[in-house]
């Protein structure tokens, strides 16, 4: 759904306003993922990798942040790039870690959380697909019995729901948003508001 | 955009606002249970034996029972109030509580069912205001810490961080929540009621 009350903070209006959600997420993921590499550290050549990735996600974090709090929002291809990053990040860093038996995979529930508030449904539902299927596909291989090969299914399960409850939420917010604009001058005095 | 950035704008009545949150955005707490319903469906499918099967098939029901209920109520344009809601939310803490002690596949941290809380904490964290959102989402980690101490922690550190991790992750899923619906409410807040 596009959000027409998102043209005015600079975006092509294609994502609706949940870039701060993003952004926080993210920093949710760096925070966490940093702190729980530290503790009970991986051998050194993992430990690595985690930091490298962990610390790439915090640079480009920073920048996205610093637009949003500019009111300035970075254009749509950069965090549609960046949440593509976040994921591809989780995966790898769970591959690294065994698949299966890491327990990084719940990172994708804050992310996926994030995307499904901010994107079209369109959007939301192409990377909570790709995120599901790319951990489908490694917790399959890597699940040490068959029968945890279902409860990789019930994890996709569950990451699937977060992202259509929070796009479903998407939704009915933005209906009644454009309802209630429909009514008044809302939106014109919400944009004097963020100039001034 | 800071949520609290218009507070000095005219506000549409606050009583009038949380009814149609509440009216409006109680599907998606429905969704997310029916998303834990569906997921013990799934187990009940590998069930070892009818013993098993029994175990895992009373709490799948009694959600179900709830749920049939509370979607029927919304297909009827008329959803359930603020407390039969906030009821439903804590019976299905309840019952998660007791499906990570008590389903196969090891009790407490053992338990791969924890996960089912994600989406029931973040659904509950978009319809509910702050307060009711922060207390939701500490009660459930407080639930599942105590079920998980209660059942060890076989594995010593690894352990702990195992269950700090999942406490952080669930967390986050109700102040993420709780942040987009104020942000979703400040933007509101602007409109002509």
């Amino acid at each position: 759904m596009v959000n027409r009350a998102n043209t005015f903070f600079g975006g092509s209006g294609e994502l609706s306003q949940g870039q701060e959600v993003i952004v926080y997420a993210r920093w949710v993921l760096v925070a966490a993922a940093m702190g729980f590499a530290l503790w009970l550290p991986a051998p050194l050549a993992q430990l690595r990798v985690q930091a490298f990735l962990i610390l790439l996600l915090a640079i480009g974090n920073f920048f996205l942040h610093a637009q949003v709090l500019r009111r300035r929002p970075a254009p749509d291809w950069v965090v549609y790039g960046a949440s593509a990053a976040d994921l591809v990040a989780i995966t790898a860093l769970l591959w690294i870690q065994g698949g299966y038996p890491s327990e990084l995979y719940i990172f994708y529930f804050p992310a996926v959380l994030a995307i499904s508030v901010a994107f079209s449904t369109e959007h939301a539902a192409v990377y909570t697909i790709s995120a599901v299927s790319a951990y489908a596909v490694i917790g399959a291989l890597t699940a040490p019995f068959d029968a945890e090969v279902l409860t990789v299914v019930v994890r996709c399960l569950m990451i699937a729901a977060v992202a259509v409850c929070g796009n479903q939420y998407q939704r009915i917010e933005g209906a009644r948003l454009a309802r209630l604009s429909a009514a008044g001058p809302g939106l014109a005095r919400l944009e004097e508001e963020i100039k001034r | 955009m800071n949520p609290t950035a218009y507070a000095s704008a005219p506000v549409r009545e606050t009583a009038a606002e949380a009814a149609e949150d509440l009216f409006f955005g109680q599907v998606a707490i429905i969704y997310a249970r029916w998303a834990v319903i569906v997921a013990g469906i799934v187990m009940i499918l590998a069930a070892g034996n009818a013993g098993q099967l029994t175990i895992e098939l009373v709490p799948i029901v009694l959600l179900m029972a709830v749920n049939f209920f509370l979607h029927g109520r919304h297909f009827m344009e008329r959803p359930a109030n603020r407390l039969l809601v906030l009821l439903a939310s804590l019976l299905d803490l309840a019952v998660l509580s007791a499906i990570v002690l008590t389903w196969p596949g090891g009790p407490g941290l053992g338990s791969p069912y924890f996960v089912f809380l994600y989406p029931v904490v973040f659904a509950f964290a978009l319809v509910f205001p702050p307060a009711y959102a922060a207390a939701f989402g500490l009660l459930a980690a407080v639930a599942y810490a105590s079920v998980s101490l209660f059942a060890g922690l076989q594995h010593g550190p690894s352990d702990l961080k195992s269950l700090v991790m999942r406490l952080v992750t669930l967390s986050a899923m109700a102040a993420l929540g709780t942040f987009y619906w104020r942000q979703q409410r400040a933007r509101r807040r602007v409109l002509p009621a």
